[in-house]
């Protein structure tokens, strides 16, 4: 709302100002002297174009124009409310996540920061037009077209600007403590072609429909045009001219696609609207070639963007999602393995916390020898992969039932943060740990191997027999009122402050809501999964509502005594003969049983959040033993 | 260059409106003031010779070159100074800055040499003072001046100048006799205007357009001389003159055939200019008051 109101606002009391302020000035517009004013041109004389002049000549030229154009009001007028939102948005907002985010750092940064360039540059060429000093400037040796040149080429004037708007959310984001990791250079290359281009559209705009007001229209439509290219089909989604598209719903370190070909599209644009400002004064075989290459560098990186994924491209897609350690960096820690995409390393330390937490209270024999921890893509509803690599998948590969905990891409971040969220993500993370050292499965898993066929993608829907994308069939374990699941609990709980918080928070809910034999899995999918009833792989073993509270319960005992008792019994707890050992059996090592497990977790401190129990749709399988 | 210009055969229409027909005057180097009433084609004529606008038929030769070619425009706007009737000021520029600014459009790439150049033309004018003052501040006398040290940049060959004096207090305006009379020898000026005294104090040649056509050419002396014997001065109005109005000094100056017995004055320019422009005599004489 304030997004709306706001920038608009702000936008139209700018032009309101900028109207009064040419006004002010309006006595000293030339008046029209004779029947030649009427039309208003002195260039229209072809015949008296004069040669272009060396570049030697052009460059004082370009630094008066890149002068007045970096001092012009128009860029930061419209910069200010789009910059001071953004900046806000780390006051108010949650989690920055720059690497996913750059984007959206771009669009609200270097965008409007194009537009008040365009803005500028369109005005600084209107000048002479304005101030009807044509017929002065048209008998100087620089001609018209030497000018046009030089307004093009003053836009690169804006570009330290943009790298420092860039700078200053970069700086005021990390500042505040809510960001994780770096940009994408190429993303962020986004930026200056963008501002460029605006200023190079504000020349061309100027040459051909020589009225201011035809500046803000040019906002207006390429606003409009950013608007419908986003929401376009995907194959026109690449005309979108601040976003890499296949980013956005795709699986951007595993496409074989060059996603930098968005930048030459980019180049392309700007090529194209330097040349028809250009042609403004005149087609000239230059211009023409101008012209033709940057259609050219459209089209072809218009294609590279778009085109079908060919077989090789599609078995070298298939084989990175069934394999991630491909792309992947990995961390030695001293009793476990992170592996991560590059551009994740940042996090990786902030993932590593649960991890050592549960670990920390295991001794050396217990920990699975070669501990991975690693990110896989996800492959569900939310996320659209091309049928001629689902073809070649198998999910079962890609979501084993192994012996590895599994980040998605899309997990991970608010790990990092030391509020709420975080708690949930370094449970969810600290419980599939213990679950595996437990000998539970860290992870739900895809049950059906199928290669060779799309159709696992989707299901037909007998109501209106059309094929339709469904939630993926993952399977998990359950392992309500097990004993190993109150233990991998409780050393999940134990990992981190936030995870113990979350999980008494977890434990008073289901108090609250009298859910004690319900299915409980720990996830934050709310985040992400568009509001699909998907089981995800991050929610691992399931457990029952009495197995948080009897967790809980321990979690307001020493822990060195806790961890001390399951130590005697460990044996019990992994290698449970015949028939497992409860969570009444665990409780009872310590003279509890659930009913008094339940008051202990009523009369603990309330915490100050809600979190989402609801139980869900799940295929349960095997749990390992 | 020489400052040599030759407009042959010129004619220029705006529509249906002719407003130059059959054009030819030859201009060599000094001062040629153009005089001619409103309307009567003296911008147009200017703007051809600035290289603005391109007639419809005949021809300006600068020197040895025509403007027929980009080549050959680009080397006369080298070596000419224009200062039109409004320049069109930009209002956020000082002066410094705007004359800086057509000083690189006069393709002054040095830039120690071209600051030095802007500082003396605006000593020309005598604006060192307001020299880094925004134009929006300026009267419209500085204005003026302003206009005019603009076209000195790099004392061209050909210097057009349209209306350079209007709106200049009697002091500014002898000053830039002054101005004029140190140019070059091989320089150009051509000089439109009203003012009759500035073309006697400054001028070597005159022009004198009319309906879109050459009236005169020749020398001031010589144009006031085509008055000889055809002004006089009386105590009462005389009907049967083209023209009479009083002068200063009470009595009233006639300017046509004088009647038998009437007291004949030497003529000055403006007589001259004046009985030329006589079949319009009463806009005339309005225009003289």
């Amino acid at each position: 709302m304030l997004f709306f109101v706001f920038v608009p606002g702000f936008m139209l009391a700018a032009l309101l100002a900028s109207v009064v302020w040419a006004r002010r000035d309006h006595q000293l517009v030339a008046p029209a002297i004779g029947p030649i004013e009427v039309r208003n041109s002195f260039v229209g004389e072809g015949s008296l174009q004069g040669a272009a002049v060396a570049w030697r000549s052009l460059w004082p030229l370009v630094r008066v124009e890149a002068h007045r154009l970096v001092r012009h009001p128009a860029s930061y007028l419209v910069v200010v409310p789009f910059l001071s939102l953004t900046l806000s948005e780390f006051q108010f907002s949650g989690i920055k996540e720059w690497n996913r985010e750059d984007v959206s750092f771009v669009v609200y940064t270097a965008v409007p920061w194009a537009w008040g360039t365009l803005i500028a540059s369109n005005l600084l060429t209107l000048r002479s037009r304005r101030w009807r000093s044509q017929e002065l400037l048209a008998t100087t040796p620089v001609p018209e077209r030497s000018r046009t040149i030089a307004h093009l080429i003053a836009t690169l004037a804006m570009l330290p600007g943009t790298a420092l708007l860039l700078a200053a959310v970069f700086v005021a984001g990390n500042l505040s403590g809510k960001t994780i990791g770096s940009p994408r250079v190429t993303v962020l290359l986004s930026a200056p072609l963008l501002v460029v281009g605006g200023g190079c559209l504000g020349v061309a705009v100027a040459r051909w429909l020589p009225r201011p007001i035809f500046g803000w229209v040019a906002v207006i439509a390429t606003s409009v045009l950013q608007v419908n290219f986003y929401h376009a089909d995907l194959r026109w989604r690449w005309l979108h001219f601040s976003i890499f598209s296949n980013d956005t719903k795709d699986y951007p370190t595993f496409s074989p696609l060059h996603h930098e070909a968005h930048l030459f599209y980019l180049l392309g644009g700007v090529l194209l609207v330097a040349a028809i400002a250009l042609a403004g004064n005149g087609f000239s075989s230059r211009v023409v070639g101008l012209l033709a290459g940057a259609l050219g560098l459209i089209v072809v990186s218009g294609f590279v963007q778009t085109r079908p994924i060919g077989n090789a491209d599609a078995e070298v897609f298939a084989q990175r999602l069934e394999d991630p350690s491909l792309n992947q960096q990995c961390f030695e820690r001293s009793t476990f393995t992170i592996c991560a995409d590059p551009v994740w390393a940042d996090i990786v330390p902030h993932w590593s916390k649960p991890v050592e937490g549960v670990l920390a209270r295991l001794s050396s024999q217990v920990i699975p020898a070669g501990l991975v921890v690693r990110q896989r893509p996800l492959i569900d509803v939310s996320h659209e992969l091309p049928t001629s690599v689902a073809a070649k998948v198998d999910p079962a590969v890609v979501w084993p039932n192994d012996d590895e905990v599994s980040l998605s891409y899309e997990w991970g971040f608010p790990a990092a943060m030391e509020d709420s969220v975080a708690g949930e993500a370094q449970l969810s993370l600290g419980f599939r740990v213990a679950s595996l050292v437990v000998g539970l499965p860290p992870d739900a898993w895809w049950s059906e191997s199928s290669r060779g066929t799309a159709d696992w993608l989707t299901v037909r829907l007998a109501d209106s027999d059309t094929n339709q994308a469904v939630a993926s069939p993952l399977s998990q374990c359950l392992a309500g009122t097990e004993g190993r699941a109150v233990v991998a609990l409780w050393l999940a709980g134990q990992s981190t402050p936030a995870a113990r918080g979350q999980l008494h928070s977890r434990a008073q809910s289901i108090q609250a809501s009298k859910t004690l034999n319900s299915p409980v899995s720990f996830d934050w999918s709310w985040n992400y999964g568009g509001g699909f009833p998907d089981v995800l792989p991050e929610q691992g073993t399931v457990v029952n509502g009495s197995d948080v509270v009897g967790a809980s319960a321990l979690l307001q005992r020493d822990d060195a005594s806790v961890a001390a008792m399951f130590q005697r019994h460990w044996a019990e707890i992994v290698a449970p003969a015949g028939q497992p050992i409860t969570d009444k059996d665990v409780l009872g090592w310590f003279g509890l049983d659930t009913k008094q497990a339940s008051a202990i977790v009523t009369k603990s401190t309330p915490k100050d959040h809600e979190s989402d129990i609801g139980p869900r749709p799940a295929v349960f399988g095997t749990c390992l033993t | 260059m020489n400052g040599n210009i030759e407009i042959t055969g010129v004619t220029k229409t705006y529509g249906k409106t002719l407003v130059l027909d059959d054009v030819s005057v030859k201009i060599g180097p000094g001062v040629t003031g153009m005089l001619g009433p409103n309307g009567a084609g003296k911008t147009t004529l200017l703007r051809i010779m600035a290289t603005v606008l391109a007639p419809d038929s005949g021809s300006v030769r600068f020197d040895d070159t025509t403007p027929t070619s980009p080549k050959a425009l680009h080397d006369i706007r080298s070596n000419l100074g224009y200062a039109p009737q409004e320049p069109g000021f930009y209002p956020n520029f000082t002066v410094f800055d705007f004359i800086d600014y057509v000083a690189i459009l006069k393709e002054m790439d040095d830039r120690r040499a071209r600051h030095d150049e802007v500082r003396r033309v605006i000593s020309l004018v005598g604006l060192d003072d307001v020299a880094h003052r925004a134009i929006r501040k300026l009267s419209g006398g500085m204005r003026r001046r302003t206009a005019v040290a603009q076209a000195l940049l790099g004392s061209p060959s050909f210097l057009l100048l349209d209306e350079p004096t209007a709106g200049l207090d009697p002091e500014q305006r002898l000053r830039f006799r002054s101005l004029l009379s140190q140019r070059d020898d091989h320089q150009a000026v051509v000089l439109a205007t009203h003012q009759t005294e500035d073309v006697t104090a400054l001028c070597q040649n005159v022009v004198v357009v009319d309906q879109g056509k050459v009236g005169f050419n020749g020398t001031p002396v010589e144009l006031a001389s085509s008055a000889e014997g055809r002004v006089w001065v009386s105590k009462g109005a005389d009907n049967t003159a083209v023209l009479t109005w009083m002068d200063g000094t009470g009595r009233h100056r006639h300017i046509g055939n004088p009647p038998p017995g009437a007291e004949l004055v030497e003529p000055t320019l403006e007589d001259g200019y004046l009985l030329l422009m006589g079949r319009d005599s009463r806009v005339e004489t309005e225009a003289v008051a």
